[in-house]
């Protein structure tokens, strides 16, 4: 049962799972670390990335690696008028934040249903083909998508660790009014940090649909995922989402290949449920004092 | 023109009070203690220059200009430094990182030469430059707080209360350091202070906050000697 070929599937699912919960994940621990709010719309995003890409590539034919982060940008930067709107009104108030962004998640939510019906459709593969590494069969889509995730994760650590205004957003995510002490505008900070986290749940909603199936709630699992990874890492944390991402990503296709879906996801919850008992700061987080 | 000018200001937390007519000047080049016991009104007046708090009576001028409704990051890219009270340093980022913090508004290059220039006024920042704010001591993050607010090469630093909780020979410290700083910059500062002696020993002039307004002002030296002020704040 545990041939080399499975096995060999199992990590590359694996890698590619842990690229978009890691997207997810970090859009939503950044909104939390940095404005306090807790992003139950997030799921929503990553749906609408689902459907950019959906008409970017699918239907006009954008190349691939234009499409995907055009889309993405396209969705963050029209998720712009909802931070004005709405989520300006939830910053620094996580308890309000949770049930505002939970109504603006069914609002998005059923506005795709009224537009786009509750069909499921497909988001066609960036590659079709297959490629053989070390013996190992890898569809061709699979490596787009890591090598993809990767370019966006390697650029969001370039930017918050050496980049001025990375400078800036760490510096409002530790003492917002401190920040503004220093001359940072942190209304335009807060934006900019909107846009990157809604950047990355729309890039990972476009894979997501392209791994399983594009529909107006498909949102529901990324934002649960993203949860449950920000759980386990740490809230707030960022290695912490890294490894969170991979431990989920890992446990579901691992899980998923050998012994069905649904094991995974009770495996999932599972974990979560003991790490809040045992330690409620997930792995990498620290306790609150 | 005065650099700075507060006139008959009233500050509000809701329905409380924090300062209740407050009124001083102060010309570049000069230096202000502002002097008063626990809740008289000294981080409200800072916090009211710097956009930080509400004041929905009195004025404030810098260059003559009417701050009312600037928002706090274009009042500090006019000029504005502020080291806050409790320190407030951003206790996981690195030395160097916080003091690159404060020169935000600065070109790259000037924020590197700022910051040798902070490394030589306050030598144990630069031993310390890798390491996180948080593992600093408390007169060490003073003196982060400081540099952070000095590395934008401000025309007037606000100083809340740099002298809490330290042992007095850090405190001296910090005084020669900020006098150092007046020489060889001209900077111009606002020291607000519970320890009056020493903030009237570092500043020239000084004003007396008692609940919520300004009092007695003038001199230092001429403060120092006033009975009034010996009575209430010096401990004679
Ligand atoms: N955030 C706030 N909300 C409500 N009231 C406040 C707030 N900050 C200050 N106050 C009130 O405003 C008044 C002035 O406080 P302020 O902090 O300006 O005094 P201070 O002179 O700086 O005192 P200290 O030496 O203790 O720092 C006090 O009565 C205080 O209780
Ligand atoms: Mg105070």
């Amino acid at each position: 049962m545990l041939s080399p070929i499975l096995l060999g599937q199992a990590v590359v699912n694996g890698i590619s799972l842990s690229a978009i919960y890691i997207l997810v994940a970090l859009g939503f621990t950044l909104l939390f670390g940095i404005m306090r709010v807790v992003n139950f719309a997030h799921g929503a995003f990553a749906m609408l990335g689902g459907y950019a890409l959906y008409y970017v590539y699918g239907r006009w034919g954008v190349p691939y690696l234009i499409a995907a982060p055009l889309s993405a940008l396209g969705v963050a930067l029209a998720a712009l008028v909802l931070e004005r709107l709405v989520y300006r009104w939830f910053y620094q108030k996580m308890f309000q934040s949770m049930i505002g962004l939970l109504g603006l998640e069914m609002a998005i939510v059923f506005t795709a249903v009224i537009i786009w019906d509750p069909h499921e459709r497909s988001v066609p593969a960036a590659l079709a083909g297959i490629v053989e590494v070390g013996g190992i069969i890898v569809p061709t889509d699979k490596l787009v998508i890591v090598g993809v995730a990767a370019v966006a994760l390697a650029a969001f650590y370039l930017f918050t660790k050496f980049s001025k205004y990375g400078l800036a957003m760490r510096a409002a995510a530790q003492d917002v009014e401190i920040a503004a002490a220093q001359g940072i505008d942190t209304t335009r900070i807060y934006q900019l940090a909107f846009v990157i986290a809604i950047f990355m749940a729309a890039l990972a909603g476009g894979f997501y649909a392209q791994t399983y199936a594009l529909s107006p709630l498909m949102g529901e699992r990324p934002l649960m995922m993203a949860f449950i990874v920000v759980i386990l890492g740490g809230m707030g944390s960022i290695p912490g989402v890294a490894l969170g991402g991979i431990i989920l990503g890992f446990a579901e296709s691992f899980l998923g290949t050998f012994y069905g879906g649904s094991v995974a996801v009770f495996a999932s919850f599972g974990a979560v449920i003991l790490l809040l008992i045992f330690r409620p700061w997930g792995l990498l987080g620290t306790p609150e004092t | 023109m005065p650099l700075l000018q507060v006139t008959d200001l009233q500050v509000r937390y809701g329905r409380i009070l924090g300062t209740n007519g407050i009124s001083f000047s102060l010309e570049a080049g000069e230096s202000l203690a502002l002097v008063g016991s626990n809740g008289a009104g000294k981080s409200s007046t800072l916090k009211a220059i710097l956009g930080m708090a509400e004041w929905p009576q009195g004025q404030i001028l810098l260059d003559g200009q009417d701050l009312r409704g600037s928002k706090t990051s274009d009042i500090v890219r006019q000029g504005v430094g502020f080291s806050p009270e409790g320190r407030r340093v951003f206790p996981m980022m690195s030395v160097a990182d916080n003091l690159r913090a404060g020169a935000f508004t600065r070109p790259r290059e000037e924020a590197a030469e700022r910051m040798e220039a902070m490394f030589a006024y306050f030598p144990r920042l630069r031993e310390r430059a890798g390491q996180r704010a948080s593992s600093l001591s408390g007169g060490e993050q003073q003196m982060l707080a400081i540099g952070r607010a000095l590395m934008s090469r401000p025309r007037l630093l606000l100083l809340d209360e740099p002298s809490l909780g330290l042992a007095p020979i850090i405190v001296e410290r910090i005084g020669e350091i900020i006098e150092e700083v007046q020489r060889r910059e001209g900077l111009t500062f606002i020291l607000a202070e519970q320890n009056a002696n020493w903030a009237m020993r570092v500043a020239k002039r000084a004003v007396i906050l008692e609940l919520g307004r300004s009092t007695i002002a003038g001199d230092c030296a001429t403060l120092l000697d006033d009975p009034r002020v010996q009575n209430a704040y010096l401990g004679l």
